[in-house]
């Protein structure tokens, strides 16, 4: 009896591993074409310019050092420091001669200039309020109500790594 | 005409002195459908009226279902058998889905795909009980979760098995929040299930509309067997996704659908006749059809869990039993299952990624068998 299952099982078999490769591949090649959409689709408006310029907020990436913290708190600290390099850059360029030579701007912290701000954010609806103080050249200390936070940019990877947890 | 032969005449008429044990059971069988779709609102647009026709054609001396003038055997033979009324409701389907969440998360399309094996453990399974292939494929794509499919490919391969597929499938459909539950938290950890997901990119109007354009053409050119289901779903989404012919998209999606439902339900219910239905095969599709479900949200998760080990954003492996294409029940078990193990964990747009995948993989698989049995 089993003998006479043999032959229709093995081709229910090879069925099954073709409909599997099939669908499997099928799809896979949908996902991948999928996948190049956004490029495919969007290239020719960055060629022709009508994309602004990535900012800042684009090109930082983001490196968790240290884990423990929760995926808002991060984009919240994230957020801050980027808009405060904004805002400080901004600011920078108002005046003609730090236009003209921005270099100048690094001297500041030599001469215990420091640069601080008080930021609004907007994240997920709500408003926050948040402290940004340039610590040294590349590192930001990031008051958000009652904790503390360190983050720090390495150049020329343009990287926030979160180095501390919570101060 | 003396009195021997009134008591005939009037034998031969009176439906009670005619009616059967088999009449019987599927009339009860017929009440529990309505049982379901009007008090537990399981599939009520589709159970409702195959359960009141299953009543219908199972009164005794009813002449519904005979040729060649029966209303039941002409919506059967021309709706039904001709494959009209399944591939118009993929039409409406396409109308009514989005196909968004997919766009955005494309390794959906792969979690689509494995839930697609359940399909082929109950295919082998039936095998194993003693059903040919055609019957065993048929019976397979029950897993896969998509009535029309389930019963455009029961119509091609072994429409005597349709009444039992049919109502397999969509009672299955129905069952889809107690069956998927149990099986996705016996293969999670609660960790798993906490696993939160990045809010999925915005999808732009053009996505959407080359999207249906490009499925047809590469379904088309690789499974042509397929293209009558993907042609459809995909037409009835370009209708709805292009944004110039919402008249067309609308008829499609509700008047079209409201439709061939009905049809569907009452081809299907007039195949409900107790000596079409009672039979021990019947009994073996009702678990068969099971057994299929089960598997593939199995294979779905456990699929959405290897995967996890290949990404660096992690996906939760609730999503992966979305695979199976019950829209949008499974992704909504999904979202609850989430939700009770963390109130602020919002998953139902990232199942029904895999969930609208898993049409398209079903469409495909019924493709393949068509190509290879048919």
């Amino acid at each position: 009896m089993i003998i006479l299952f043999i032959p229709i099982f093995f081709d229910a078999l090879i069925v099954s591993i073709i409909g599997i490769l099939v669908v499997f591949s099928i799809l896979a090649l949908l996902a991948i074409i999928l996948g190049l959409f956004p490029r495919l689709i969007y290239s020719r408006a960055k060629i022709v310019g009508e994309r602004p310029k990535p900012t800042t907020r684009e090109k930082i990436e983001i490196k968790i050092k240290e884990g423990g913290l929760k995926p808002d708190e991060i984009a919240l600290i994230t957020t801050a420091v980027t808009a405060f390099l904004e805002y400080k850059t901004n600011t920078f360029m108002k005046n003609p001669l730090l236009k003209q030579l921005p270099i100048l701007a690094k001297l500041f912290p030599l001469a215990g200039v420091v640069f601080k701000a008080k930021l609004k954010l907007s994240l997920g609806g709500s408003e926050r309020e948040v402290e940004v103080r340039e610590e040294s050249p590349g590192t930001y200390i990031v008051k958000i109500g009652a904790k503390t936070y360190a983050a720090t940019i390495k150049p020329p990877e343009e990287k926030i790594e979160i180095d501390l947890a919570k101060q | 005409m003396d009195g021997a032969e009134l008591v005939q005449m009037l034998s031969n008429n009176i439906g009670i002195l005619n009616i059967t044990l088999g009449n019987i059971v599927m009339i009860c069988v017929g009440l529990l459908l309505v049982y379901l779709a009007v008090k537990k609102n399981y599939e009520p647009l589709i159970l409702l009226p195959i359960g009141a026709t299953a009543i219908l054609v199972n009164l005794p001396l009813q002449t519904l279902t005979e040729p060649p003038h029966g209303l039941l055997y002409l919506v059967k033979t021309y709706l039904i058998d001709t494959e009209v009324v399944p591939l118009l409701i993929f039409l409406g389907l396409g109308a009514m889905t989005d196909f968004g969440p997919m766009i955005a998360n494309p390794k959906s399309l792969l979690l689509g795909a494995a839930a697609q094996i359940g399909v082929f453990i109950a295919l082998i399974t039936a095998i194993t009980l003693g059903f040919n292939l055609k019957e065993a494929a048929s019976i397979g794509i029950i897993g896969g979760a998509d009535g029309p499919t389930t019963i455009y490919l029961t119509v091609k391969l072994a429409p005597h098995l349709l009444a039992a597929n049919a109502v397999a499938a969509y009672s299955y459909m129905a069952l889809v929040p107690l069956i998927q539950p149990p099986v996705i938290k016996a293969l999670t950890s609660r960790e798993e299930r906490r696993i939160r997901m990045k809010q999925l990119r915005p999808v732009s109007k053009t996505e959407k509309v080359i999207f249906p354009l490009v499925t047809m053409v590469v379904a088309g050119f690789l499974v042509p067997s397929a293209i009558p289901l993907i042609g459809m779903i995909m037409i009835g989404n370009l209708f709805r996704e292009s944004g110039v012919v919402e008249r067309l998209s609308k008829a499609a999606s509700e008047e079209l659908m409201n439709i061939v439902t009905i049809f569907l339900g009452l081809g299907i219910g007039s195949t409900m006749r107790a000596e079409l239905f009672l039979r021990p095969a019947t009994l073996m599709i009702i678990g068969l059809g099971a057994l299929a479900f089960a598997s593939a949200t199995a294979v779905g998760v456990l699929f959405a869990k290897i995967m996890n080990l290949f990404v660096k954003e992690k996906v939760n492996p609730m999503i992966g039993a979305a695979g199976v294409s019950a829209v949008p029940m499974s992704a909504r078990v999904v979202q609850k299952l989430a939700s009770e193990e963390d109130p602020g964990n919002y998953l139902l747009m990232h199942a029904m990624g895999p969930n609208v995948a898993g049409v398209i993989g079903t469409a495909i698989v019924a493709g393949v068998f068509l190509s290879l049995l048919g």
